[in-house]
């Protein structure tokens, strides 16, 4: 069945102009516009989309109201937003119920390879629950205790970016937000940005606060998190891939940017497993947390699951490439950053074989691609980088 | 100095007896009469005591004469009874003798005449006897029982009854010694009474004795209590306070230290040394406040001189003629002139001709009585003229002083504006700068929705037009094909329809349009970009982006005269910076840059070969933003002077001066970083901007608190 996807935009000549330009895919989809988000979700309770692209400022029902209601109501289906400006105070909302935000004047191309891309990503997964709950995330869930340290800082009466930066960086479900937001135009900023910095150029410390303290870019963690160890494994094991995987980039003296992209790429890599296992605890309340972890899983393993969320979320193209392919990087061909994710792959490799002691580093390296990247006989040096933590 | 006398410590110290209060005011008053009075109720009582011991002792003397005389009276009545019943008991042995011999010889009738007539003695005493003794009721009856007895029994006797006469006569003898002994019984009573009474009143002579001495012990302790009362209480402190009173009176000026002691004045002479104290005090604040306002007024003196000279604005009195009579050093460093050579000079010398002529017209008008435009009309801006002749803004307010002989002086206050006039410049272009940042985003969104459609429309038209241009050449490609005839028509439509122009033209215009659409999309982009909030939060950005956004939005102003060349290293890491500050000083400094090539190349701009060369590096510590020009360079002689505040070389309208010291205070001041230059005159210029990677006042980075992971 094609995928279906609805345009809404007050304006007509938008929606005639990329009628137009979208010709090239009118075949592949079938293609529906509104010019409100009343007309939109009749359209939409008529006969369910797979995406939406909204505009934001609409008579009627504006473009804030119309995806909070389609999130109700049609949970299943991609939210974007298409707009080219939005008040401040719709920002907050937006950012629970729409996984990306395309600035005008945006290029058709873009949008097209946008929708495509996720819809591809969504077609890996297997389960209809999962992708389902994937795309009704608004956000996932945060360690309590780093929660609780950042909100603390925030809430003092001089909260700092840099403390702030420093809890948020530990935290696997946070960093994956901030890079939603950062990746897509809620804040006028717009680009492949890999480098949390920049979030206090997009957002200033003010802002942060009011949307980490109104819970839009973060829920209330469940204290229960706190104790759980599979949480607790996943979470050591991602926070040491990433410091590995710095120590590395720090050590090839890579550029600083670097750092920060090794860093999210290694804290991120296994985001899909938070997810699975999310779902799991909402569909039957308990977590089979055997095999969570296991990236050879053949259906809807937690790679899939991070990258159909790593791509609805609109997530930096290295960092996703990484989430895709971290386990079997010889087989990576979508032309991301090979050496960053040959860095997250190794670092991977030493965090895995700490956690199980049966294990050795080998057993997670795949030889070949690294022979093929020409850093096999970095190797040695690399494991006495990591061995410094 | 000592500021109100009365939250000083002396007064809290002493009260005066109005501050004490009321109940301390009786209590005072009540003491030394309480004393007194106490003394002489004591000496009253002790008195009273002794003159009742007095009467007592009388009364008891009296008592006891009293009853010694009764004693008396009754042993009298006693031995008179004594006496008369022995006379009684003689004359019956002598009746009872004669009457018992035998025969009777009857005793002649005086013995029974005896025995009647001190029987009838004896019973006048017996009412008296009865009065002092039981005993005497007794006697009477006996008495009566046997007064007749004898009488009888000589009856008996005579008549030759010797036996009942015997009988008889034995009967009397009875009642004869009941009485005698009764008789003795009373006397032995009164005997006894009459010892008593003899050693009673003489215990009561002895207390009577010791009378004189209480009395005198009482009577003199009293005296000497009064004394003592007297003395200590008044004498004692009347003295003290005398002489005090006398010292003081001798020292007016230091009264304070006359203080009289006092254990706390609850007496009438302690409420007179709580006034007099009070007093004393009130003279020496008298005289201490006299003193002090003199030494106020010699301090004010001084003081008002010190701030007459130490106001950043000038002061400059004048007379009637405009001629200085006072100055402080603000007007001679605002101006430019030495003390000495101020005095000479007029009010008009310090203004501009026109001015200055205005400045004495306003003068007269005042002194005439008419209305001054500027005498004791507010603050008002006009320019001033330095010791060098340069012209600067001031502010002058000109206010009139009524001298004692009649004649006025001006006060005139000068301030120097110029920095405030240019903080305001800056303000209104930092207002600009708002303005532009709030409007951008509005236009930008304005903008951005038609520029979508415009984008896609011609998109799509170009797609369009290809369509059409492919379907041209294929039937270009099967005219060859076609008969003659349909060959020309062919011909003729495309020549018609001047479809060759189009084949050439559209292409270029689309692509033309569409390169004009992109740059409509990165000038708003760099607008929104440029228009940074106007806090000074310091804030990461992409620096390459910040500075392309900035060569973007100022390409008007150097467009016709240089190229900009951007040479940015593209590994650059996020840089902390106050992102509106710092893009302003780029700004400047291109505009500077623009500026020197400008100057060089004069009337012929010569774009193509002078270029603005902006690179950008980095180190692990700072960052380093270099801005070179091939422009006209700084003379050496001004190289020291270009970051200073107002210094400009260019022509007026074209430099306020401020740019570079604006620059150079974002720089160094709120970035903690350097701006230093180099020129070579003629060649070019480089400003060199170094920003620390570590900003000064964004929060040290510190360790996270605790960790779970």
């Amino acid at each position: 069945m094609k995928p279906s996807v609805l345009f809404v935009d007050d304006n007509e000549n938008i929606l005639q102009g990329l009628r137009r330009n979208l010709r090239s895919v009118h075949r592949e989809w079938d293609m529906r516009f509104a010019t409100n988000g009343a007309e939109a979700l009749k359209l939409m309770d008529e006969t369910p989309v797979d995406v939406v692209v909204s505009d934001i400022r609409m008579p009627v029902k504006d473009g804030v109201a119309l995806l909070t209601e389609a999130r109700q109501r049609h949970g299943q289906s991609i939210r974007l937003v298409l707009s080219g400006q939005c008040d401040e105070k719709d920002i907050a909302p937006l950012l629970e119920v729409s996984h990306q935000y395309l600035a005008k004047p945006m290029d058709t191309e873009v949008i097209i390879a946008t929708i495509k891309s996720i819809l591809e990503a969504q077609c890996h997964l297997q389960d209809a629950g999962l992708k389902k709950f994937i795309t009704g995330l608004a956000s996932l869930p945060s360690l309590p205790s780093l929660y609780a340290d950042i909100t603390t800082e925030l809430r003092g009466a001089r909260p700092s970016a840099q403390m702030v930066e420093q809890f948020l960086l530990r935290d696997i479900s946070l960093v994956a937000k901030i890079f939603q937001i950062l990746n897509s135009s809620y804040f006028g900023v717009n680009g492949d940005i890999n480098t949390v910095s920049f979030i206090w150029e997009a957002l200033g410390i003010e802002r942060m606060k009011a949307l980490m303290l109104g819970g839009h870019i973060a829920l209330q963690p469940d204290k229960t998190l706190e104790n759980d160890p599979f949480i607790a494994e996943l979470w050591n094991m991602s926070l040491m891939t990433a410091r590995i995987a710095r120590l590395i980039a720090k050590a090839e003296d890579l550029p600083k940017k670097a750092y920060d992209k090794v860093w999210v790429a290694g804290l991120l890599h296994a985001i899909g497993a938070v997810a699975l296992y999310e779902y799991q605890r909402e569909k039957s309340g308990t977590v089979d947390s055997a095999g969570l972890l296991d990236a050879a899983r053949p259906a809807d393993s937690y790679v899939d699951a991070g990258m159909f969320l790593a791509v609805l979320w609109g997530l930096p193209h290295d960092i996703r490439h990484v989430i895709r392919w971290h386990a079997a990087p010889e087989k990576a061909d979508d032309g991301g950053d090979k050496n960053v994710l040959a860095i997250v792959h190794v670092a991977r490799a030493f965090a895995l074989a700490r956690e199980d002691s049966a294990k050795a580093e080998e057993d997670y390296l795949h030889i070949d691609f690294l022979e093929q990247m020409g850093v096999s006989e970095k190797l040695a040096r690399w494991k006495t980088v990591a061995d410094t933590i | 100095m000592d500021s109100d006398p009365f939250s000083g410590s002396s007064a809290s110290r002493l009260k005066s007896p109005d501050q004490l209060g009321p109940s301390f005011r009786k209590k005072a008053v009540l003491k030394t009469r309480t004393k007194l009075l106490g003394i002489f109720i004591l000496m009253f009582l002790g008195l009273f005591y002794s003159t009742m011991i007095i009467v007592n002792q009388t009364r008891a003397s009296t008592k006891s004469i009293e009853s010694q005389s009764q004693i008396m009276a009754n042993q009298a009545v006693l031995s008179n009874a004594i006496s008369c019943f022995g006379a009684v008991k003689f004359w019956f042995a002598v009746l009872d003798n004669g009457l018992r011999q035998t025969p009777v010889k009857l005793p002649d009738q005086s013995a029974e005449h005896g025995v009647k007539c001190n029987l009838n003695r004896f019973g006048d005493y017996l009412k008296s006897l009865e009065a002092f003794s039981h005993r005497g009721t007794d006697i009477e009856n006996n008495y009566n029982q046997m007064r007749d007895l004898p009488r009888v029994a000589m009856k008996d006797y005579i008549s030759g009854n010797a036996a009942k006469g015997k009988q008889t006569m034995d009967k009397a003898y009875d009642k004869i010694s009941a009485i005698d002994q009764d008789l003795a019984e009373i006397a032995y009573n009164i005997n006894q009474d009459s010892s008593q009474l003899s050693a009673h009143a003489f215990s009561e002579s002895e207390r009577f004795r010791k009378f004189p001495f209480l009395f005198l012990i009482f009577g003199i302790a009293g005296i000497l209590m009064i004394n003592a009362v007297i003395f200590f209480n008044i004498f004692k402190p009347m003295e003290n306070i005398i002489s005090t009173m006398v010292d003081a009176s001798q020292n007016p000026h230091h009264t304070e230290n006359y203080i009289i002691k006092h254990d706390g004045g609850a007496d009438e002479v302690g409420e007179v040394i709580l006034a007099l104290n009070s007093l004393l005090l009130q003279v020496h604040e008298g005289f201490r406040r006299a003193e002090d306002a003199e030494q106020q007024s010699t301090a004010a003196a001084r003081q008002l001189d010190a701030i007459f000279n130490s106001v950043a604005d000038g002061l400059i009195t004048v007379n009637t003629e405009g001629e200085i009579v006072a100055f402080n050093k603000s007007a001679c460093s605002i101006f430019g002139y030495d003390r000495q050579v101020i005095r000479s000079k007029k009010i008009g010398d310090f203004l501009q001709p026109n001015t200055a002529i205005q400045y004495m017209q306003d003068l007269q008008d005042f002194i005439n009585g008419g209305v001054s435009n500027s005498v004791d009309a507010g603050p008002q801006e006009i320019t001033g003229v330095r010791s060098d002749g340069s012209e600067f803004p001031i502010e002058l307010s000109v206010t009139s002083v009524q001298r004692e002989d009649g004649h006025p002086v001006f006060v005139n206050v000068i301030r120097d504006i110029a920095y405030r006039k240019d903080l305001e410049r800056q303000l209104v272009q930092a207002q600009k700068m708002e303005a532009l940042g709030s409007l951008s985003s509005g236009i930008a969104h304005e903008i951005n929705t038609p520029t979508q459609y415009v984008r896609d429309n011609l998109k799509f038209l170009n797609d369009a037009f290809q369509a059409y241009d492919g379907f041209y050449k294929d039937i270009i490609d099967v005219k060859a094909g076609l008969p003659a005839p349909a060959q020309e028509s062919i011909d003729k439509i495309t020549v018609n329809q001047d479809i060759g122009f189009f084949h050439d033209e559209a292409p270029q215009a689309l692509e033309q349009s569409l390169e004009g659409v992109g740059r409509i999309i990165e000038i708003v982009g760099a607008i929104r970009g440029f228009s940074y909030p106007a806090t000074e939060d310091v804030v990461y950005i992409d620096l390459n982006e910040a500075l392309k956004n900035t060569v973007i939005v100022s390409r008007n102003q150097w467009k016709p005269f240089t190229e900009i060349h951007m040479e940015f290293d593209k590994s650059l890491p996020p840089v902390p910076c106050i992102p509106g500050k710092l893009t302003q000083v780029i700004l400047n400094l291109i505009v500077n840059a623009t500026h020197a090539i400008e100057e060089k190349t004069g009337d012929t701009p010569d774009p193509d070969n002078n270029a603005i060369t902006i690179s950008t590096s980095a180190t692990q510590k700072k960052v380093t933003i270099r801005v070179a020009d091939t422009g006209s360079g700084i003379a050496k002689e001004n190289m020291s002077k270009i970051f200073n505040p107002f210094f400009t070389t260019k022509e007026v309208g074209k430099g306020t001066g401020q740019g570079l010291s604006i620059s150079y205070d974002i720089v160094v001041k709120k970035h903690g970083g350097s701006l230093s230059v180099e020129s070579e005159p003629g060649k070019g210029t480089t400003f060199t901007i170094e920003l620390p990677m570590e900003v000064a006042n964004a929060k040290p980075m510190q360790k996270p608190r605790k960790s779970t992971v």
